[in-house]
């Protein structure tokens, strides 16, 4: 109420002023008057920082907070620096930030035991823990009754040798370098059809007794499985959009951008420039660099650099800036993006010291950290990517103005 | 794409194979040792839990022999042997990842301490490219879709070109 007069009498002063104004007369342009824009649910701030205290180094890493629910009621946590990541699907959050009030029965598989799964990473770790049922709440949106997992829950300690593969167990925030991961990329489900049949998937898997001394493998129904929760959401369900400020070559502390929901939905996510590179069924398409032809590229914000192959620039000799690029001075590049309908995107990038890059380590933002994958047909496009661009990712088999997913826009 | 070079790959070296290698009764598949056992074994270093549904040696007598290991979790295993029987490179593809630490073998640690160096270095969450102490690895993709080799290149056979031998 009180903001509704507020609103009423601010009004009445623009417009008083405005008829002021037009009552000078002369050459000054007409004025407008300024209607005032809603503010709309479908926005969730996202940043680039240092990520939790303690967490170690921490670039081009994009958190964002998240809020859960038992389900249908209104026992809420509110989570902060869980990682956006589009190269995964589902919410994954730490046993460990979990409040003692937010402890949630785990779905049980065919066999009545808790429903467990794995979810490995490139980097050699791998989150293994219950799914568990929550409402999601980001921003204004909420999916009800989402399957998340719960990562390093001490009650599931012991992985399956098949979901550990020798990695390290993303057990801890210092490990991970945030307290969840949030994955809205192209698809609904972490595993789908493959794990509603073959219980030896590799994604899921059950208690073999009530203590859960040992596991086994367990088929998930796609239900079941943890779900990107965009999908769910009653409207603006059918992508994303993360639209992130343009970074300068040096870098910065920290980025502040938002994550829309939904595609061509609401005014603050319509498709004013933006082109649509199409994905094959696994979101991969071409980049052409340098002459290469790099057909399983892909795009991923939680990648933390721009990652391809280069027969000219110089990895790091010095522990800081192990695992990417150093050249002596900045490297300017230019790459054109094919998707599977041979539309073709270019795009242009740099490529700096990332020994010099770290060397300031308050900068957090480092548009042009890059390393190799040691592979002539991949170019992953992590975080990088993001800055200065509005990305529109559409979930497969969702419906929007720029078609079906699976696919990008920007 | 990939898969079907793989497959193109696979056929041109059994096209050019003059015989067909069968390596039967070993069950280890790592880095540095002899070839998966051939199918209907429990192939226990490929991925634990994870049987292989079927092995299939083709070879190019006197260079290269690649056993193909379909898992049955998805995932295809690839390795290549010298005639001799020695694993010198492998390389998978799949909705997940095989069991790095056996078929990694004793290279295993050195790819662990790397992929840790790396990530405390600050590349998280990124594909992992290693070459360090006798060891080459590459992993990379993301979730319902890795891929990736590894090899050791004092164990390549003298004029066999790693390019060459990897999908």
């Amino acid at each position: 109420m009180y903001y509704r007069n507020f609103f009423c009498r601010a009004s009445a002063l623009v417009l008083l002023a405005a008829l002021i104004t037009s009552c000078g007369g002369g050459s000054a342009p007409a004025p407008t008057i300024q209607t005032p824009v809603p503010v709309l649910n479908n926005v969730l701030g996202v940043s680039v920082d240092n990520g939790p205290p303690d967490t170690g180094a921490n670039v081009n890493r994009l958190y964002t907070t998240v809020k859960i629910c038992q389900p249908g009621t209104s026992q809420c946590q509110t989570i902060d620096h869980v990682l956006v990541d589009t190269g995964s699907t589902g919410l994954r959050l730490l046993a460990g930030v979990l409040s003692a009030g937010m402890s949630m029965k785990p779905l049980t598989a065919s066999g009545g035991l808790p429903l467990l799964n794995c979810a490995q990473f490139v980097d050699n770790t791998f989150a293994w823990g219950p799914v568990v049922s929550a409402d999601v709440v980001l921003g204004g949106k909420t999916a009800p009754k989402v399957p998340i997992q719960v990562m390093g829950d001490p009650a599931f300690g012991s992985p399956a040798s098949a979901c550990a593969v020798g990695g390290t167990a993303m057990a801890t925030s210092a490990l991970l370098g945030a307290n969840g991961i949030l994955g809205i990329g192209l698809f609904k489900d972490d595993c789908g059809q493959a794990c509603t049949s073959n219980p030896h998937n590799g994604t899921y898997y059950t208690c073999t007794d009530a203590s859960c001394s040992a596991t086994k493998g367990a088929i998930a129904s796609l239900a079941q499985q943890v779900q990107n929760p965009v999908p769910l959401f009653a409207s603006d369900n059918n992508g994303v959009l993360i639209d992130l400020p343009t970074v300068g070559l040096a870098g910065a502390a920290t980025l502040n951008g938002s994550l829309i929901f939904g595609i061509g939905t609401q005014a603050n996510n319509q498709i004013t420039s933006a082109r649509v590179l199409k994905t094959d069924a696994s979101g991969n398409f071409t980049t052409l660099l340098s002459g290469q032809t790099l057909n399983t590229s892909f795009i991923d914000s939680g990648s933390n650099g721009l990652f391809f192959d280069s027969a000219t620039l110089p990895n790091c000799t010095q522990s800081s800036g192990a695992g990417f690029y150093c050249p002596n001075a900045l490297v300017n590049l230019s790459a054109s993006l094919v998707g599977l309908d041979a539309v073709r995107m270019a795009v242009s990038f740099s490529v700096d010291n990332a020994t010099a890059l770290f060397r300031d380590a308050s900068k957090t933002v480092l548009p042009s950290l890059a390393g190799s994958i040691g592979d002539t047909s991949t170019f992953d496009w992590g975080l990088p990517f993001f800055y200065g661009r509005r990305v529109f990712v559409g979930i497969e088999g969702q419906a929007s103005p720029l078609g079906a997913g699976p696919f990008y826009a920007f | 794409m990939r898969n079907l070079k793989l497959y193109v790959n696979a056929a041109r070296v059994l096209l050019m194979g003059l015989a067909l290698t069968c390596v039967v009764g070993r069950s280890w598949a790592a880095l540095g040792q002899a070839p998966s056992a051939a199918p209907g074994s429990s192939a226990p270093a490929l991925a634990a839990g994870a049987k292989a549904l079927a092995t299939s040696p083709v070879a190019r007598a006197g260079q290269v022999t690649v056993h193909q290991t379909q898992l049955e979790n998805g995932t295809l295993v690839v390795e290549y042997a010298t005639p001799a029987g020695l694993v010198f490179a492998v390389s998978w593809r799949g909705p997940v990842l095989p069991d790095l630490s056996a078929l990694l073998g004793s290279y295993f640690n050195t790819f662990k301490s790397q992929a840790e160096k790396a990530r405390l270095a600050g590349r998280r969450g990124s594909p992992m490219t290693i070459e360090h102490d006798g060891l080459v690895v590459s992993s990379k993709g993301r979730m319902r879709n890795f891929f990736g080799y590894a090899y050791a290149p004092d164990l390549i056979p003298a004029g066999v070109d790693i390019k060459d031998v990897l999908p």
